[in-house]
């Protein structure tokens, strides 16, 4: 189901389309914030933005020192890439 | 209700083609019925001007001005950009206007006690279905009328025909007379050479471009633009308070001065075929005013981070880059 096709499709006034947005209602309380934008020979560009509820924590993002532990991510790939793995040695005839 | 029977028809006016030979048609085939104009003021602007005595001149009994873009705006465009709406690589536009005038015809139409509600669109388009939904919803047992379902007339060329023969007036001329959609969110184009698909569209031809200018003629310096939103929805522009139509309004003229948003498309269309036509859509406001919204409701909080895309949805190399924001 795709918002998109309600609208264009004249199902504007139905029940779906009312929950739909109640959904997105909800799923926007907390999009607030300012962007800013360069408008350029047919191009928007960003310019940068912020917002007081954002996730984004440039402690976490940073290339230099912060509190994320690097060593963590060893053992998040192995389960993540599990599947691979298993396949990779079922083809392989590998697989125990 | 038998045709016999109708006396009072409440037209869907623009005052374009289709709509101004609509009311001498609907005279001399429905019993010279009484036959009142509406107007629905989405955000046309400039096409409203004049109206009230072009259709009276051409036969109405009346014409109302039905005042509808803060109600398009706040009550349908926004819960769409809430849910990043987008039809294909179609920004949508019409498609956002005909519920809500679909809405007031038939409130109106009870009202004034019509015995049928007429629209102008053609039977091979997606706005009779839109149009006839709304009207349903609202007056379930209301007859419609549409004309191109009914009549011999065959092209936009045997309309002006026939508008001459009828002595209604046309700002129109054969060469720029594309079929067009305007509100405040967007304008269309479509018919004459875009039916061609292999055919680029002139975009300096005189009559065509009306929302902005192409990118080729846009100035060499940058426009900065800043937009707040709260909860998903534009709040102020430039740090200006403002109601949403008025940010729109404001995007509408800085984004068109600098040739953003022309869309070249073919869709496809609900009745069955493909549809090309050209949109300018200077917001390219699923992408300026879209904070990303439903995509993101796992992660719980969002930040409100538009997808710019610059001028995407063109096939033309030079309007198709794209510039896709990382998810912060």
């Amino acid at each position: 189901m795709d918002f998109a096709d309600l609208i264009y499709n004249g199902k504007w006034f139905s029940p779906v389309r009312e929950a739909l947005s109640a959904f997105a209602d909800e799923s926007n309380k907390f999009v607030t914030g300012t962007v800013k934008l360069k408008l350029y020979k047919g191009n928007i560009i960003p310019a940068g933005m912020t917002s007081p509820y954002t996730l984004y924590s440039e402690n976490l993002a940073t290339f230099d020192e912060s509190d994320y532990d690097q060593k963590d991510s060893q053992g998040f790939i192995n389960l993540w890439g599990l599947p691979t793995k298993v396949q990779a040695l079922r083809e392989m005839g590998k697989l125990k | 209700m038998d045709k016999k029977d109708i006396k009072k028809v409440v037209l869907a006016y623009s005052g374009g083609l289709d709509t101004s030979i609509i009311i001498p048609w609907l005279k001399e085939n429905y019993n010279n019925c009484e036959v009142i104009a509406v107007a629905g003021n989405v955000g046309q602007a400039d096409e409203l001007d004049g109206l009230e005595e072009k259709a009276i001149k051409t036969g109405a009994s009346k014409l109302i001005v039905a005042d509808l873009v803060d109600e398009m705006v706040d009550d349908v465009i926004i819960p769409s950009l809430k849910m990043g709406a987008k039809y294909e690589t179609y920004l949508l536009g019409t498609a956002f206007a005909r519920p809500i005038i679909g809405k007031r015809l038939a409130e109106i139409a009870i009202e004034e006690g019509a015995d049928a509600i007429c629209h102008g669109c053609t039977g091979k388009g997606n706005d009779q279905v839109r149009f006839e939904l709304a009207i349903k919803r609202f007056a379930p047992d209301m007859k419609i009328i549409a004309p191109w379902r009914e009549w011999d007339i065959k092209s936009r060329d045997e309309e002006i025909d026939y508008a001459e023969a009828h002595n209604v007036p046309l700002k129109i001329s054969r060469e720029t007379n594309y079929s067009k959609d305007k509100n405040l969110w967007h304008l269309s184009h479509e018919g004459l050479d875009l039916e061609d698909p292999a055919n680029e569209p002139d975009y300096d031809k005189p009559g065509f471009l009306e929302m902005g200018i192409s990118p080729f003629k846009a100035p060499d310096e940058p426009t900065y633009v800043t937009i707040d939103f709260e909860a998903g929805a534009p709040v102020a522009l430039n740090g200006e308070k403002m109601k949403a139509s008025a940010i729109i309004d404001g995007l509408n003229k800085l984004g068109g001065a600098n040739g953003i948003g022309i869309i070249d498309i073919v869709e496809n269309r609900l009745v069955g075929m493909k549809d090309r036509g050209v949109y300018e859509t200077p917001r390219r406001h699923h992408s300026v005013l879209r904070p990303r919204a439903a995509g993101d409701a796992d992660s719980g909080q969002g930040h409100p981070a538009p997808e710019a895309e610059a001028g995407g949805g063109l096939r033309r190399p030079h309007l198709q880059r794209q510039v896709v924001l990382p998810r912060p």
